[in-house]
């Protein structure tokens, strides 16, 4: 397939250096895999992370959760009442386009991945939940809301997510910046290797060279030919890791429960983001033979 | 008109080393055909290598195609390297590439199409007596025939200026004498051609103007030198 492209892209490309017969270099696929294996997952971590900051933005931003404490509340009877005037308050309040409160069962659905599913709900001491969906405009006055619904309803504190989304942000952002760390250190490691390989490979052919150079091969012409090997090299590397990378990521959707059903879940990669992941093969493929031949066109220009 | 070739108080070293050519001065007119004869060490290898752009001089003027090779930048060696076709002492053929190839090199590194290289290089290989090897990898011939593959390589592209390194040392005197002529063919339609050689009958037989090098220097006098030439 590498001879067909090369082929077709740049036929005029020749094969006198005879960098395959080295032998030393056949390594090289087997150090790129694995950088290509971890940059790939880093990618998806950048993504999933990425993904998560903004489901938190978008799914709590626009909400508070107002709690009334278990002990302020007696029977049933009073549940009710007390939920009543909650419910009163928050509706009339500007800013607020719903309030709704949490029932049994979906208190139970909550509950379940820390509890279990065969929880009897409604025998525990359990406060009661109201979900409130902002509009907007005007912005609420979380203080002055929780002061009013204290002078109607005992107990009660509401919850705007302020903190704890803070906090798990700050989670989300520290992954994203190590992964992007982890993918430049990759990037520098492939980098380096390359150019090792091809100075390598620019000592051992050094009669080759200067033979085409005496017959009248340009440093371009000599570039190509290790910029086709460098190629071929990083697209054996990094299919092997981008396969193996899939796979694993594939692994740990299965592992974590891609339904969200479960406390692990995590948000699944798109169509595009999967699509997007070919970038990473791609981007060390390309960047295996532009390093290799800045590399010899730079020693060579230090040649005579 | 121009000499291809002038040299005016030309010293060479290698790195920090001795100066293995000293005050060369002469000229080579175009369309010549000169010997350079010497000793082992005397600096002929050192002067083709002056001539064929590998090396350059550590002091001194070489003008070659009418150009200071001094002063040459980088990126226009190749094109005046296309015009020299050289045949070194010790071949420098490549060998994984077939007898075809290589013989094809510098047809390919001027852009000459495929099939047009290969007919005109399957004739030439004809023509050395190697018609049976199009296909053969140096490693397997013998030195007469890598010589000859060396001898073709340096002449597909009718160089201007063909510089050749004892060409006829390896080959018996038969095959020696077909490849002279083709020098001398070469040389009657224009190509200026210098070969170094030990062998006197050759320089007997043909009668091309002399170089004599002894120790790094001209000897004769340049004096004396430009008037053989």
């Amino acid at each position: 397939m590498i001879a067909w492209l090369r082929r077709r892209i740049a036929p005029e490309t020749g094969p006198e250096v005879p960098l395959k017969r080295t032998g030393a270099d056949r390594f090289v696929p087997w150090l790129i895999a694995p950088m290509a294996y971890l940059a790939t997952l880093s990618l998806a971590a950048v993504m999933t992370a990425s993904e998560l900051i903004q489901g938190w933005d978008v799914g709590l931003s626009g909400s508070l959760t107002i709690q009334i404490q278990a002990a302020k509340t007696g029977g049933d009877e009073d549940h009710a009442i007390s939920t009543g005037e909650a419910l009163a308050v928050l509706r009339d309040w500007p800013g607020i386009a719903d309030a709704s409160p949490i029932d049994t069962p979906d208190m139970a659905e909550l509950l379940g991945p820390w509890l279990g599913d065969d929880l009897p709900v409604e025998q525990l001491p359990l406060p009661i939940l109201i979900d409130v969906t902002l509009s907007g405009d005007p912005p609420v006055d979380v203080d002055a809301l929780s002061a009013a619904l204290n002078d109607t309803v005992e107990g009660v504190t509401v919850d705007d997510h302020g903190s704890w989304l803070t906090d798990l942000k700050a989670v989300a952002n520290t992954v994203l910046l190590f992964s992007g760390l982890l993918m430049a250190l990759i990037s520098l490691s492939a980098v380096a290797t390359v150019v090792f390989v091809t100075r390598a490979g620019l000592a051992i052919h050094r009669n080759v060279i200067d033979l085409l150079h005496t017959i009248g091969a340009t440093d371009s012409y000599v570039a190509r030919q290790f910029e086709w090997y460098a190629f071929a090299l990083g697209l054996r590397g990094a299919v092997i890791g981008f396969v193996l990378a899939v796979a694993t990521l594939v692994v740990v959707k299965q592992a974590a429960g891609g339904d969200g059903g479960s406390l692990l879940s995590m948000p699944g990669l798109s169509e595009a983001q999967w699509a997007s992941l070919v970038l990473v093969p791609v981007a060390a493929i390309l960047l295996a033979a532009i390093t290799a031949r800045y590399t010899v066109l730079r020693t060579l220009a230090r040649m005579p | 008109m121009q000499p291809l070739i002038e040299f005016e108080n030309v010293g060479m070293r290698y790195g920090n080393g001795p100066e293995v050519l000293r005050d060369l001065s002469f000229s080579v007119a175009r369309g010549s055909f000169h010997f350079i004869t010497g000793p082992s060490g005397a600096g002929k290898s050192s002067l083709l290598r002056l001539l064929s752009l590998i090396h350059r001089p550590s002091r001194g003027l070489v003008t070659l195609f009418g150009r200071d090779i001094a002063t040459l930048k980088r990126e226009e060696l190749p094109a005046l390297r296309r015009r020299i076709g050289v045949v070194f002492q010790d071949f420098r053929l490549i060998d994984h590439l077939s007898a075809v190839d290589n013989v094809a090199l510098p047809l390919r590194l001027a852009g000459a199409r495929d099939e047009r290289v290969r007919g005109h290089v399957k004739e030439l290989l004809r023509w050395v007596g190697l018609g049976d090897q199009l296909n053969a990898r140096p490693p397997t011939l013998s030195g007469g025939e890598q010589q000859r593959i060396a001898i073709a390589r340096a002449v597909i592209n009718r160089p201007a200026l063909l510089l050749a390194d004892e060409p006829t040392g390896n080959v018996d005197e038969r095959i020696g004498l077909r490849l002279m002529r083709l020098f001398d063919e070469l040389n009657k339609v224009g190509t200026t051609v210098i070969v170094a050689t030990h062998s006197e009958s050759i320089i007997r037989r043909f009668r091309h103007p002399v170089l004599q090098l002894r120790d790094g220097q001209l000897f004769p006098a340049p004096e004396e030198v430009s008037r053989t030439a």
